[in-house]
This record gives structure tokens, sequence and C-alpha cells, in this order.
């Protein structure tokens, strides 16, 4: 343990000296502003608009980072070779591993929270209240982000950066979709492609689970039984990407 | 100390071509306390044996194995290892001392010893007064000698050094060679690889020499130059006499250079004791008497040539 926090510690402030974290005062200016300007052109809901803007900007922001940073997490530690300093020691290939996903997860944790905060202040400050869903609405962000972590470093194991980032955008697009496509007419009335989409849906991941905006932006209910199926949900995502990306590590060759 | 048994190790560059056989059942032994020398040129296998070693690839048939001592499972074992790879890799946004400092604590160092044992190294190979920079700004030799630094905080019983003397200056050489040999004498087996021989040569008591993924001579260094030498003895002398006479007296004698009345020749090691006493005779003023020994460079260039 003391070693995947060592290796940990040093993931974090290597991606934070890379200056990932100025994109929260970028977005976060960019959000202000959207804010501003969506106030003074709509009546009576500033406070949801800004909400609405400032979570999906929140969502992109984590997702983009996990794409662009866990595709070369590894494969960085790979290519450079620094990865033979760490494993000729008594550190296993797991624990490198491990080190090295909670170290980004943690990048990924502040850069949600300094940003939620800034989003959360602007939304309090147009008049907007607090409702149930928004913590858990930053739980799912965050475990969305996660999940696609996980996803892109397992792709990145076995195959390229390029190859890893498209699969992972492809996943991403399509785990949002397959929600809305499974309720299309055409696809309700074509028997293959239903066949498909409804595989598709429980083999790979739904990450339209984690999208809860619409009921915090609208006053919706869910209930306990969703939400905590939800992180459930996402969790067990999590453990199969890093089962299946610990096989490769311990059997990858570093040559 | 440490056992390569049967290893053998293959590579596919490509789906359609086929394996490549790198390391062909390779059997080599190094011993507790010995500073031995892995020799080979490019692409004789040499990295591809140490990575093997150390788990980074995995072999397609054969075993390496340490001695209990070094410990009962492959952490304790690793524990006890100091690796110094071909060209060290670093994590440049750190200094040479957080890298240092990192490396030791997932080593298991406590802070104390860490900071006496930074200190202690790098003074012996000149980097301490860079510590506190940032890596980037390094020079390869100071990469080197911070890569060096950082496999040897931990105390490890066996010292694996890939290539650790290629890029550096012959006053970095000459430091790392004189660590590697302070190592030794502590009682730590030093086990580096080059393809310099004179380097090896002038360090090494022992040997391990691969060609084509398969060992070549395995030994003391001395037995494989002495192996080889000559049996003739080269000689230096001026005479006013010329070569013709004296090369009547002494039929197996082989002129190989003359200047001056001075010769350079060499002449069977049974001649000795007659030549002694004819140059004494013949007011022959002999200047240099030495058994012919090829320097173990020739010996591998030339065992690797036939």
């Amino acid at each position: 343990m003391r070693q995947i926090i060592l290796v940990a510690t040093q993931t974090f402030k290597e991606i934070y000296q890379s200056k990932i974290l100025l994109n929260v005062f970028i977005l976060g200016l960019v959000i202000a502003v959207a804010i501003f300007v969506s106030s003074e052109m709509t009546f009576g809901t500033p406070d949801r608009i800004g909400l609405d803007i400032g979570l999906g900007a929140l969502s992109l922001s984590s997702i983009a980072i996990s794409i662009f940073m866990g595709s070369t997490l590894m494969e960085k530690e790979i290519k450079n070779r620094t990865l033979y300093m760490i494993i000729s020691r008594p550190v296993s290939r797991v624990t490198f591993y491990l080190g090295k996903m909670a170290g980004l997860s943690a990048i990924l944790l502040v850069n949600i929270l300094l940003l939620f905060f800034f989003v959360i202040l602007l939304y309090f400050s147009v008049g907007g209240e607090f409702h149930y869903l928004i913590p858990w609405s930053l739980a799912f962000i965050y475990l969305e982000a996660v999940v696609v972590l996980f996803c892109v470093v397992f792709l990145s194991l076995v195959s390229n950066t390029i190859i890893a980032v498209l699969c992972t955008l492809t996943i991403y697009v399509a785990g949002h979709a397959v929600e809305s496509v499974k309720e299309t007419s055409m696809f309700l009335s074509e028997g293959g492609l239903n066949l498909f989409v409804e595989y598709y849906s429980k083999l790979m991941p739904n990450l339209s689970k984690f999208n809860i905006k619409a009921f915090v932006l609208f006053d919706g209910v869910l209930s306990s039984a969703y939400l905590y199926s939800s992180l459930i949900y996402g969790f067990v995502w999590v453990m199969i990407f890093s089962v299946l990306s610990i096989f490769v590590v311990n059997r990858k060759d570093f040559s | 100390m440490l056992y390569f048994d049967n290893v053998t190790k293959s590579f596919k560059e490509d789906f359609w071509k086929e394996r490549k056989v790198v390391l062909n059942s390779l059997s080599f032994q190094v011993n507790e306390g010995s500073l031995c020398g892995f020799l080979g040129a490019n692409g004789s296998g040499k990295t591809t044996s140490i990575k093997s070693l150390l788990g980074f690839i995995t072999i397609d048939s054969g075993e390496i194995k340490f001695d209990h001592s070094m410990g009962k499972n492959e952490k304790e074992t690793r524990s006890n290892i100091g690796y110094f790879p071909e060209h060290p890799y670093f994590y440049s946004h750190m200094t040479g001392r957080e890298f240092c400092t990192y490396l030791g604590r997932l080593q298991g160092v406590s802070k104390s010893d860490l900071i006496l044992n930074i200190k202690y190294w790098a003074e012996c190979l000149n980097i301490e007064f860079a510590l506190d920079n940032k890596i980037k700004t390094y020079s390869k030799g100071m990469l080197q000698r911070l890569g060096f630094t950082s496999a040897l905080l931990h105390n490890p019983r066996l010292i694996v050094l890939d290539e650790p003397l290629s890029g550096l200056d012959p006053v970095g050489r000459k430091e790392f060679k004189d660590v590697m040999v302070e190592l030794n004498n502590k009682g730590r087996t030093v086990f580096f690889s080059s393809h310099i021989v004179s380097d090896v040569e002038e360090i090494c008591s022992s040997l391990v020499v691969i060609r084509n993924g398969e060992k070549f001579y395995e030994g003391k260094t001395e037995a494989l130059v002495n192996k080889d030498s000559h049996t003739d003895l080269e000689l230096v002398f001026r005479s006013q006499l010329p070569f013709e006479i004296i090369g009547k007296e002494f039929q197996n004698m082989k002129l190989t250079f003359v200047n001056d009345g001075t010769y350079r020749c060499s002449i069977p090691v049974s001649d000795k004791n007659e030549f002694i006493k004819y140059s004494l005779a013949q007011d022959i003023d002999l200047i240099e008497m030495k058994k012919r020994r090829p320097s173990l460079e020739k010996i591998i260039y030339n065992t690797g040539r036939n």
C-alpha cells in the first residue's frame, strides 16, 4: 500500500506540473462568461442555465483529461522506459499500475472539485437553490471519468495511443447514445439491430446511467435504488477494466 | 549467486516474420563476491539477458535462479539487486535528489539512511553539486552518474549494470571503474555488461562472453588471456652486429622491426637463457625482454573471426 501511495503521489505531482489544472481556470472563466451572457439573454432561469453549462463543462473537461492523459499514462512509462527504474525494484507491476491509476484519479478528483466549487458558487450567486441530486451528479461525473480512464488505459496497453483514444471516444459516445437508440422506432422495428443494441448495452459500459443532469435541472426525482445501482455499476466497470489491465500488465514484455 | 540455466529467448519482429532467437540455451553463473564482466558485440544478447534477469521480459525456456541468500521470494530478491540500465531513464521534472529519494523510498530505505546514502554515493560519483537541479538540465554524463547513484542507495548485494561506461568521458570512466572496484572490495557482487573489452579486462576478475546469444567463454579473465598467450618472447636490443649473424645463432628468431641498430624480434621461450648468454658474450645491449601477451580484445576479436 505504501508503494502504491508513493507511485500515486509521484504521478500526481508529475501531472500537476504539466499544468493540466490550468484548464480549471480557463474553463472557470468560460463558464462565468457563459453564465453572465445567458442570464442577460434568458428570463427567469439563469441559475438552471448556469448549472447546465457548468455541469456540462465539468463533465467534458474530466472526460478530456481521462482520455488524453490516460492514453499516455502507462504508454509513456513503457516508451520512455522510466518503468525500468521502478519495476527493477521490489515494486510489482500491479502496484505500479494501481499507483499510476490512483495518481491520475486523484488529479481528476481535484479538477472536478475545483471546477464544481466554482460552478456551484456561480449557481448560488444567480439565485440557484440546493437540490439533493447535485452532489450525486458530481459523484457520477467523477465516476464516469474514472470508468473512461480505466477503459482508455486498458486499450492503450493492448494497442497504441491513437487507437486507444479513438476506441474510447467511440465507447463514450455509444455509451451515452445507447439508451436513446433503444427507444428509436427504427431500431424497435429492426429485429437484428434491436438485438445488437440490446447486447451492446449489456456488454459495454452504458454511460447514460451516469447522466442525471436533466433530473437536477428540472427538479426531478430519482430513487435511491437507481442511484446506488448506478454507483455499483460504475465500480463494476472500473473493476472489469482493472482486472483486464492487470492481466495484460503482468504478461507484457517490456523490451 | 546468479545462474542462467539454458535460457532461450526469441522475438517476433513482425506478425509475418519468423521468430528470431536472441538467446540460445544460454547458461552461465556469476559467483558471489565477484566482479564479473559480461562481454559481447552489439546485438549479441547482453541487454536481453539483463532484461530477462530483471523480469522485464519473459523467457521462452530455461531458468534464471538466484542463491537463497538473495531472498526467499521475488520481492526479497529484487530488494537485493541494484540495477542501472544502458540508457538511464528519468522523470525529467524531478530534481536529482527527488528522484533518488523516490527510488530509495520505493526500495524501502529509511529516510535517515537515504539522506546518508544519497550524500555518500553522490559524492563518490561526483554528482552531488547537481542534486538539487532539475534532471532535464543534466548532461548525459550527469545522468549516468545519477543513475548509478540511484542503483546503490539500498546497499544491494548484487549490482547489475548494463553498459555503465558508455557515453562517459575518460575521467568519468575512471571514477565509475573505481566505484565498481570499491563495491567489489566491500563484498558486493558486480555484474556489468560492456562491449569495450579493455574496460572489462582492466577491472574484472571473471568473464562471461556471449556471441549471437550463445555462451562463448565463462571463467577467469586471466585464464582466457593466458590460454591464448604466445610461447614466444619479445626482445628489444641494440647491437652493432648485423641481424644475419645473430639470426644464424637463433634459427627461430623472427625480426619484426629494425632501426639504426635497434632490433625488435621474437624468440621461443626455450631460447631465453641461450640468448641472454649470447648477448653478454657479444656485448648486445638488451633493452627489453617480455612474454608476448595479446590483449583480451585481440583474443576475442580473433576468436570471433574464426
